[in-house]
């Protein structure tokens, strides 16, 4: 995505690191997202909502501007993730787990890594994301894309799931990642399409 | 007294559960990260005003609500029994069947988060039409935001929950046929330092619009 440099993306995670840190909610009397844990609620439901948001910033702005403000709901959904479930943030996972484990435990989906490019020291420098049912696309009448994939805000959520984890802990390889959404699903049982680049 | 027999309520409770548990279900946690997204993507569209964002968020929303509520109560069947049959004109029978269609919903935790609802006639409520009163014991989304009660200006947080319940009972009522406009409020939020969160819906004939202009909580609430 264009604007989208590296620079740009180490910022905007700092930031997240920031919110995270300083994170107190509002309302302790509500209970805790760790208490809101195990509830789910029945998808026709839980999407409604997104279908009028795609097509309200598709409108509102050039491709390339609503693409980054619909990648940076999902950018965001993975700081609020972290900030309340900071648990999440310490636990020792392996690069696949990072990923796979949100999508399964959070968004019903299932994650296939392939088409992995290595550097000459066996260092991943690229691979696809195949998303088997996708949080957005799934099971939901089909939403033809505008141009920007549909599902693009879930390419935020994974891409952040990695970096602030990284930034966080200092000591994890690869430093930074970019992942950007290539294609959504376009009748049940297709799957969605990302493509992450390994930024340093 | 309600038209719902006791059968058909073992029947409705058997129902209800059998269709949450056979639906696909998604992380209620990620709704909340997902809503709270939304609603700051707008407040930094409007220039950190939180109240605009909030308006332009249900604008866009009700409409897709409305359908998918329809959709639910309307068209599932559960072993072949509609969900609409359970739809009455009484206005008695809306608190069951309400609490039948938040477990549809939410399965078992709708237990823990809403008390049962209550109906009010008009005769009771201090805005003078029937009203359903709906106690909120958790709340899942408001539990999670860093913003305050302030920054949403007329707002109140759960203003997605309420938009989905009021479509509920206006697509019951529209269905029943009974001539009511249901207008929805969150009354009482945890964010704003309430005990506890409190959603009412006033059942308005189509005919008196003007007793909604009595009814303090539609000034101040939006």
């Amino acid at each position: 995505m264009q604007g989208e440099t590296k620079e740009v993306i180490e910022k905007s995670v700092l930031e997240d690191i920031n919110y995270i840190t300083n994170y107190w909610p509002s309302t302790v009397a509500a209970k805790s997202a760790q208490h809101f844990s195990s509830m789910t609620i029945i998808k026709p439901i839980a999407v409604n909502v997104y279908p009028q948001i795609y097509a309200d910033l598709v409108q509102r702005f050039e491709k390339n501007e609503a693409a980054i403000r619909l990648k940076r709901l999902g950018l965001r959904e993975t700081k609020f993730l972290y900030a309340t479930l900071p648990q999440m943030l310490k636990k020792p996972q392996n690069f696949v787990e990072i990923f796979s484990e949100v999508a399964q435990s959070h968004l019903n989906s299932k994650l296939f890594f392939t088409d992995k490019v290595k550097d000459d020291n066996k260092k991943l420098k690229s691979c696809k994301i195949i998303v088997e049912n996708c949080f957005f696309c799934s099971e939901i009448t089909v939403f033809e894309d505008i141009e920007i994939p549909y599902c693009i805000p879930n390419a935020g959520v994974y891409q952040n799931l990695y970096n602030i984890k990284s930034l966080m802990n200092k000591n994890m390889e690869p430093r930074l990642i970019r992942i950007d959404a290539v294609k959504s699903a376009k009748f049940d049982g297709d799957t969605c399409e990302y493509h992450l680049v390994v930024l340093d | 007294m309600g038209d719902i027999g006791r059968f058909k309520k073992m029947l409705g409770g058997f129902g209800k559960r059998l269709y949450n548990w056979r639906e696909t279900k998604e992380s209620m946690n990620f709704l909340s990260y997902m809503y709270e997204s939304i609603v700051e993507e707008y407040a930094d569209i409007f220039n950190g005003d939180y109240e605009k964002s909030m308006d332009t968020l249900i604008k866009l929303v009700r409409p897709m609500s409305q359908e998918v509520v329809s959709k639910l109560l309307l068209e599932v069947k559960v072993l072949g029994v509609p969900f609409k049959s359970y739809i009455t004109q009484k206005v008695e029978d809306i608190p069951y069947i309400m609490e039948m269609a938040l477990y549809a919903v939410y399965g078992s935790w709708s237990k823990k988060i809403f008390k049962k609802p209550v109906l009010l006639p008009a005769a009771e409520s201090s805005e003078g039409v029937d009203t359903i009163v709906l106690e909120i014991l958790e709340c899942p989304y408001c539990c999670n935001t860093m913003l305050t009660a302030a920054q949403l200006g007329a707002h109140k947080y759960g203003k997605l929950q309420v938009l989905t319940i009021e479509q509920m009972t206006q697509v019951m009522q529209d269905y029943a046929g009974n001539d009511f406009e249901v207008v929805g409020r969150e009354t009482k939020c945890f964010l704003s330092g309430d005990p506890h969160g409190e959603i009412r819906l006033w059942l308005y004939p189509r005919d008196k619009p003007e007793l909604m202009e009595k009814n303090e909580f539609l000034r101040n609430i939006k």
